[in-house]
């Protein structure tokens, strides 16, 4: 690993073009066909199967008008089934399809195959049946709001944590906690947006963790470095320095650890959590990667150039009244 | 402390943690000679609707019905009248819609098109009962126009009001102020509106009670004024024979508020009414909502029926939760062993440090107010991102540990040495992310309550690294023999002997 930190670290400059890259291609990407929404955040054409509660409370039965369901409706490719159960005797079954999916025939299948079945002392004598062919139109999306308010929030926190992390590690530190929670979010969010996965209320969640990922690994490496420093005396910050203090035992750690568990999730959730779990995976690798590789990159010309600008002031040797009297009575208690 | 304490101590603390788990995770029976049911913690969740499903309802404008309630009517009429009957209905999509043939005022098609006024309201009322739902906050919720002329309405599980919002959303009717039954002189004059008597309309809450707090203009509290003396207090009792005199704030012909004497502040500035506790907050959120909504766009030309709710499974299946429990148990578990594995018997204090994080965050999100802690994919993945953290900074701590025994340091002193070499890195790790959760409850419906959890799972992750998981490995270590064996290190020769 250290032998490709040792690559990256030099190349801030290339690094952040590839970024730029990425996020030019998610711009463009949705600038042309717009955010993939989920299916159940889209238009849709709906078959809706109204059944009397005699039928539908009794699971065989209904498994029954399912599979009649599903026979007629399976080469028109079902999104999702919802069921809607109601206390009146008006329980229905909703299939969704894609805006253009036309359904006048499927309707007539499917009324055609329940009325054989529920005339009078047909096989299910007793069920009230019938089929609807709906048009749906979502009001809205994800509202704008949503967006701009997780924008806004990924930035107050990139604001807070270049605060902090300024008083705590000095202006470089802030500037590279600052740039890796805005780019652990924004970077994500490009990625997402460029593997077209259905964006849903859900996806806003992920960026915004993605941030806390990216600043986690960064906040590792910062506080590494320092220790080593500290250990080491070293007064400059070389490559090697910023190389062996990059957090990638933690890092790999975070990684493995909630990767495993996202596989998992994956394995054995249904469509909402396998999309979800697949979204929250492209955030860990994006945001460790920016904690890992881009964060280190980035600090290193910043304190070198803050380094050298500090060798270059002139030293006058001035410490201020307070230090000096300070110093002045540490050297007269060691000569007493 | 000596090894005996030592051992007592870490037996009690079992014991506790055990019970505890028990009450976070420990799967639904029936209590034996009652008729009550023992829930686990992880069972008491609001569930978002991918993990909890959650309900719908159609809003059939006047004039407008289903396919199915069309066909049923007219099978239960014969002859002319059903003749007539199917002569007062267009067919439109799945959709019935009512003709001027039928000789009915509120026809809505007429000369083979939907009447355009009609369109022109419905599409108004549509986007304002959008935005209702919108204002509402929640984490997922769908609002379709289905048919061209009607409505479909979706919302999770965990919106507990969900039938009061239904209905009260649907109202689309004139705000109106009544005094005892009349409306107030202030809104007779033309073109007076509720909106020049009313400032705002917030939730507020004091002492665990939230309560609507609507805020008056300068008219308005003239207005308040005027009739406050003449207002009946809500503590006074009745009779019957007598029907006490309120300040009623009418939507349409619903009575959404009832205003008293004492609901009225000294300085007649705004009102303090319809106060409910915690579990109910959704229903003043509702009202609030529908409030501003109304003084704010004012009334429309539409009624809408509103269908009995049905209920629904998560859309992508039913066993959603189940399945995510067995995965989170898998990880969990693959979270107690792996450390002990890596890390030795230092590893059994990161056991115990998993586990009193889930006992911790899993208790807080199952009883931390109600309807505020919708549980969604969100929530588990901060869980997650938070007990792995917990781990990972473990390992970090053990890592700067074996690094003091390297130098030849004693256990003890090496121990102290890790400890106190990470100690401000995790201060730092925690200070940062607990602003981040902070700043993240600038987000808005999930996200702001994905914040809520976040702060949670931080500042339990910071209490456990920082306190208890020290804590607890104090209390093992003092019980240990072989303080090397502890941390799987062996002590290296000394060259010099």
């Amino acid at each position: 690993m250290n032998k490709l930190l040792n690559k990256t670290v030099k190349k801030v400059t290339l690094l952040s073009v590839l970024l730029a890259i990425v996020f030019a291609a998610a711009l463009v990407l949705t600038a042309i066909l717009g955010i993939n929404y989920g299916k159940t955040a889209s238009d849709a054409n709906t078959l809706t199967v109204k059944v009397n509660n005699f039928y539908f409370n009794d699971e065989t039965k209904l498994a029954a008008i399912e599979t009649v369901c599903e026979t007629e409706l399976d080469e028109l490719g079902v999104n999702y089934e919802q069921k809607g159960e109601m206390s009146g005797d008006e329980s229905e079954l909703v299939y969704y399809f894609d805006a253009d999916v036309d359904l006048a025939d499927a309707k007539a299948a499917l009324s055609t195959a329940f009325a054989d079945k529920t005339k009078e002392g047909g096989e299910w004598d007793g069920a009230f049946i019938s089929v609807t062919a709906n048009v749906e139109v979502l009001q809205l999306h994800i509202p704008v709001s949503y967006f701009v308010r997780t924008g806004l929030a990924v930035l107050l926190f990139a604001v807070l944590a270049f605060g902090y992390t300024w008083i705590r590690y000095g202006l470089n530190g802030g500037i590279v906690a600052c740039a890796s929670a805005l780019l652990g979010a924004v970077t994500t969010a490009s990625v997402l947006l460029l593997t077209r996965l259905p964006f849903t209320a859900s996806t806003l969640y992920v960026i915004a963790i993605a941030s806390l990922i990216a600043t986690v690994v960064t906040l590792f490496t910062l506080n590494k470095l320092r220790a080593k420093k500290k250990a080491e005396g070293e007064s400059a910050t070389t490559l090697e320095t910023v190389v062996e203090s990059t957090a990638v035992k933690e890092t790999a750690a975070l990684t493995v650890a909630l990767g495993v568990a996202l596989v998992l999730t994956l394995a054995l959730g249904t469509t909402a959590i396998r999309w979800f779990s697949v979204m929250s995976l492209i955030a860990l690798v994006v945001s460790a990667c920016i904690g890992l590789v881009f964060a280190p990159a980035l600090y290193l010309p910043l304190q070198t150039a803050w380094e050298k600008r500090a060798e270059s002031r002139p030293k006058n040797g001035y410490k201020g009244a307070k230090k000096t009297e300070k110093k002045e009575e540490v050297v007269a208690s060691e000569e007493n | 402390m000596g090894k005996k304490k030592s051992v007592v101590l870490m037996v009690l603390l079992t014991i506790v943690i055990v019970v505890l788990c028990a009450i976070t995770v420990f799967p639904t029976f029936a209590v034996p000679g009652t008729v009550k049911k023992w829930t686990p913690a992880v069972m008491q969740y609001d569930l978002g609707s991918d993990l909890g499903g959650g309900s719908y309802a159609y809003y059939y404008p006047k004039g407008v019905i289903s396919e199915t309630e069309y066909k049923n009517n007219l099978e239960a009429k014969t002859g002319d009248e059903k003749t007539e009957y199917e002569e007062s209905y267009v067919a439109h999509k799945g959709l019935y819609l009512l003709a001027e043939s039928s000789g009915d005022k509120d026809y809505i098609y007429a000369n083979d098109a939907v009447v355009q006024d009609f369109e022109d309201e419905f599409t108004a009322a549509a986007a304002e009962i959008t935005a209702r739902f919108k204002a509402k906050g929640l984490s997922d919720y769908r609002v379709s126009v289905v048919d061209d002329y009607a409505l479909k309405v979706e919302l999770p599980a965990s919106e507990t009001s969900a039938s009061l919002a239904y209905s009260y959303f649907a109202n689309m009717g004139e705000l109106t102020i009544e005094k005892g039954g009349e409306t107030v002189e202030e809104l007779k004059e033309d073109g007076a509106k509720v909106s020049d008597l009313i400032k705002s309309v917030s939730v507020s809450s004091k002492y665990k009670m939230h309560y609507l707090k609507i805020k008056f203009t300068d008219a308005g509290k003239e207005m308040l004024a005027g009739v406050k003396d003449e207002l009946s207090e809500s503590t006074s009792s009745s009779d019957g024979s007598t029907t006490p005199t309120t300040l009623d704030i009418k939507l349409g012909d619903e009575t959404l508020v009832q205003i008293y004497k004492d609901s009225v502040t000294d300085n007649n500035k705004e009102v303090r009414t319809y106060y409910v506790e915690a579990e109910n907050l959704g229903q003043v959120e509702t009202l609030q909502v529908l409030l501003s909504s109304a003084i704010e766009n004012g009334g429309f030309d539409i009624e809408f029926n509103v269908s009995e709710i049905r209920y629904f499974e998560p859309v992508y299946g039913e066993n959603a939760l189940t399945l995510l429990y067995i995965a989170l148990a898998v990880v969990i578990v693959a979270l107690l062993v792996a450390p002990v594995v890596l890390m030795n018997r230092y590893g059994v204090v990161s056991l115990y440090a998993s586990l009193s994080y889930l006992i911790i965050v899993g208790l807080c999100f199952a009883f931390i107010t109600g309807g505020v802690f919708e549980i969604t994919l969100g929530s588990m993945l901060v869980f997650l991102l938070g007990l792995v953290l917990v781990n990972v900074i473990q390992y970090h701590i053990f890592g700067a540990i074996r690094a003091e025994l390297a130098l030849h340091k004693t256990a003890e002193s090496s121990v102290k040495g890790g400890y106190k070499k990470t100690l401000w890195g995790i201060v730092d790790i925690y200070a940062v992310l607990l602003l981040g959760a902070l700043a993240l409850l600038l987000g808005a419906a999930g996200l702001h309550t994905l914040a809520l959890q976040a702060i949670v799972c931080v500042v339990t992750g910071a209490f456990i690294n920082l306190l208890w998981a020290r804590a607890i490995n104090f209390t093992l270590l003092s019980a240990s023999k072989d303080k090397y064996k502890y941390f799987r290190f062996v002590r290296e020769d000394d060259d010099d002997e």
